[in-house]
């Protein structure tokens, strides 16, 4: 074991694979950044391009690709309000009106601190729990996705506090949205309208562009504002300074966001989207003040932050320990093992440790050098947030839209974000909140789909939800949520 | 100067209009870059094959191109075919077409064309497939899996072929199944039966064979004509009396868009036959046990429609 480790470990420092991982996570930041483009999409253009290489030199690439990912859609995500990619839809949420405030720099070196020690505490995860791999993967199954996803849908009702009934109609709204395409149950198509459009349901990266971004850019036109930032940046070293300091200030809600996306990493099947928006409902939930989430909370961007690149961290588990993608990543990195003539399964660790360290120090070091550089340009970064809207708005209208073609070259992907920019635009200015939609539409379909499941495989018993320790303990967890108000009420006279 | 202008334009669009001419004619075909159209997501079984085919396939053909892998996901598959179909049957568009799943899609729903249109080239491989249960499972032979009731059978929803593996199976050995879905594909079947969900799956024999090297998986009989080679041990179908279980397959055949000119195809089947071949590809196979077999065009189609008779009886 230990010489696989130092065998891994002198191959990262070889200047050639050294800068595998650098050009990795150059590209990594840049298809991060750019709505639209993504981790699955880099990975499966470089593919190609590693042909050649030996199996640990594409590793270590590969590594830079993913590892930079989720920082760079930060990025994007804080400044313009646009998620880079699906791991960044809840970062808009405290990371734009922190920008607003003329506090982006704070925001970006949150996310940039969150990032990095978010990807090492997955990654000592994974280490800790190789050993247990098997045991591991197969504790999590329908039983605990459904408890879990309650437990994020609760947080609906309590980041809509305040204004319930505009919050739930979201809410609501997003889950519909959800169930639309083929139901992973029946196999019948929902709401399709006849097309091969809808067929797999409604497009997340082209619905967040416009939800989200274009629906902003909709919203600053309307609004006469000058510039993205309404307050004036303030001395921007200490505002980084202060975004560390807040990482560590909150170290509560990163261990709990960085757990949260550990686990959602290794459960197969489920990735970084799902991981972020998770993590901040769950961050709204326990919060003592939930009122400022969605106004410039800190742990409104240290919870995805942390969670989305934990759970690369997570996903490792099960796609070296047992051949199982734990994310769409995943999936391409495997289709690179066994191009590589490596075979993936319960006995790739057995045979081929090295790749596997190869992974674990080409994903670190790609984290550091991500947020390093995160860190340092970030002073330029900011200045976008001060240059006039007029150049601003059309220009990132125009990435977006691109973005939104980019994915796979339909041009209904264009159509559709156009349709929910105006949406979200309209649901703005009627006071309902666009967070209970997201939240509403990344968890729905998986209530409905594992609800179910659970219950076939108990023969329709609810009491499944009981037998299993780890149900078990998310069920005590959800009714310790749902009865705290009223206990505290009794308490309080 | 301006005598000259009239017919040197003249002469640069007959040489301009020559040329392209001669780029539409088949002799110099190919001349450019060829798109393989795979109607799945990166990483997946058949993209995994795509690519590892491709380069030899570039190897091959008479002059040197490339062959670029295009990933077209949506609709189970019909996305990636309806481009194949309307794309300009000129060789530089070929694809993947899921069999048997898009004519069980097709026997569900009008799906815009009609799949006997288009020009079978080749078949890269079959997969053929396997009755998996839990190693830990008390079920070693075809009579326990009749004895089970229920016997759960985990599976991806009605309307992907893996359902139809099910219903097949069902009906064929007489099982008292009850199929439970919401599994997104084989990885999560293949988790499902090891987490104790359900007691069974259908899974391709390959894909998951290292899970019966590791311990966790057992593969009661497999849905092949003879014993496959993975599975020394585990009878076949036709050996348990029920030759018309061969249906159960998966198979990777390539694709030209409707009317695509006789030679055309020709190279391509030619190009294909010698990169399956080629040793280097055939010591990829070795080490990754993921088996490659040749067929030409008209052959794989006529098994093909053979298979889709058992699948339209027991539908």
């Amino acid at each position: 074991m230990i010489e696989a480790v130092l065998f891994a470990l002198g191959k990262a420092f070889y200047w050639k694979n050294f800068l595998y991982i650098t050009l990795g996570t150059g590209v990594g930041l840049i298809f991060g950044a750019l709505p639209g483009l993504s981790s699955v999409i880099s990975l499966s253009l470089f593919l190609p391009l590693t042909y050649g290489m030996d199996p640990m030199s594409a590793m270590f690439l590969y590594a830079g690709l993913m590892g930079a990912n989720p920082f760079g859609g930060s990025i994007s995500a804080i400044l313009i309000n646009t998620p880079g990619t699906a791991q960044n839809i809840a970062t808009v949420f405290d990371g734009y009106p922190m920008t607003q405030r003329g506090e982006a720099g704070r925001a970006l070196s949150i996310s940039a601190t969150s990032s990095a020690l978010g990807a090492v505490f997955g990654i000592v995860i994974l280490i800790i729990l190789l050993p247990l791999v098997r045991r591991v993967v197969l504790a999590f199954g329908p039983p605990e996705f459904f408890l879990m996803v309650v437990f994020g849908l609760i947080a609906v009702v309590v980041a809509a506090r305040g204004n319930m009934m505009k919050g739930l109609f979201a809410g609501g709204l997003g889950i519909l949205l959800s169930l639309v395409g083929r139901s992973a149950l029946t196999g019948t198509i929902r709401f399709n309208f006849g097309t091969i459009y809808l067929w797999d349901g409604i497009p997340l990266i082209p619905f967040m562009i416009g939800l989200l971004a274009l629906s902003e850019m909709i919203n600053l036109g309307a609004k006469k504002q000058k510039t993205i930032a309404t307050t004036p940046v303030d001395n921007v070293l200490k505002n980084l300074w202060q975004g560390v300091k807040d990482v560590f200030d909150h170290k509560i809600c990163f261990f709990r966001s960085a757990a949260i996306g550990t686990i959602i990493g290794i459960i197969p099947g489920i990735g970084g989207a799902v991981a972020n928006v998770l993590a901040y409902t769950v961050a709204v939930q326990t919060s003592k003040h939930p009122e400022t989430f969605g106004k410039g909370d800190p742990e409104g961007v240290i919870a995805p932050e942390s969670a989305n690149n934990a759970k690369d961290g997570g996903a490792l588990l099960p796609t070296v320990g047992f051949g199982i993608p734990g994310s769409a990543e995943m999936a391409v990195l495997l289709g690179a093992f066994i191009l590589h003539g490596l075979t993936p399964g319960p006995l790739l660790i057995k045979d081929h440790m090295e790749i596997v360290w190869a992974l674990i120090f080409g994903l670190t070091i790609s984290n550091i050098l991500a947020s390093s550089f995160g860190l340092l340009l970030a002073r330029y970064l900011i200045k976008i947030t001060r240059i006039n809207l007029s150049f601003v708005i059309p220009v990132v209208t125009g990435v977006c839209l691109v973005g939104a073609f980019a994915i796979r070259g339909e041009l209904w992907d264009i159509y559709l974000a156009i349709l929910f920019g105006f949406v979200g635009f309209g649901l703005r200015t009627f006071g309902f909140p666009i967070i209970t939609l997201v939240m509403g539409y990344v968890l729905g379909s998986m209530a409905e789909v594992s609800l179910n499941q659970a219950l076939m495989i108990s023969d329709g018993g609810v009491k499944v939800f009981f037998q299993r320790p780890i149900s078990l303990f998310l069920m005590i967890l959800i009714l310790v949520i749902l009865f705290i108000p009223f206990i505290k009420k009794v308490e309080s006279p | 100067m301006e005598k000259f202008l009239r017919p040197s334009f003249f002469l640069i669009f007959i040489f301009v209009s020559f040329v392209s001419f001669a780029e539409a004619a088949p002799d110099n075909y190919p001349s450019r870059d060829i798109t393989w159209i795979v109607s799945s997501a990166p990483g997946g079984g058949f993209d995994t094959y795509a690519r590892a085919v491709a380069p030899y396939l570039m190897k091959y053909l008479p002059r040197r191109v490339n062959v670029v892998i295009k990933n077209v996901t949506g609709g189970g598959g019909l996305s990636g075919a309806s481009m194949l179909y309307r794309a300009k049957p000129d060789g530089y568009t070929i694809g993947y077409l899921f069999y048997p799943g898009i004519a069980i899609v097709a026997m569900e729903s009008d799906i815009g064309f009609d799949l006997n249109k288009f020009t079978p080239i080749a078949q890269i491989a079959i997969d053929e497939q396997g009755f998996f249960v839990s190693a830990k499972a008390d079920i070693k032979t075809l009579s326990d899996l009749q004895k089970k009731d229920p016997l759960r059978l985990l599976t991806q929803p009605k309307g992907v072929t893996m359902y139809s593996f099910c219903v097949i199976a069902e009906k064929l050995f007489n099982l008292k199944a009850k199929m439970v879905t919401g599994y997104k594909g084989g990885n999560e079947v293949a988790t499902g039966i090891m987490r104790g969900d359900g007691d069974a799956g259908i899974l391709n024999l390959n894909e998951f064979i290292k899970y019966v090297k590791s311990g966790d998986l057992r593969v009661v009989f497999t849905f092949s004509e003879k014993r496959d080679p993975l599975t020394p041990d585990v009878p076949c179908v036709t050996e348990l009396g029920y030759p018309e279980g061969t249906a159960v397959r998966s198979w990777k055949v390539i694709f030209g868009p409707p009317n695509l000119p006789a030679n055309i195809t020709k190279t391509l089947q030619t190009a294909f036959k010698k990169a399956l071949a080629d040793p280097e590809l055939k010591a990829w196979v070795e080490k990754t046990e993921k088996p490659l077999a040749y067929a030409d065009g008209k052959e794989a189609w006529g098994k093909l429609q053979k298979v889709l008779t058992v699948f339209k009886k027991y539908h």
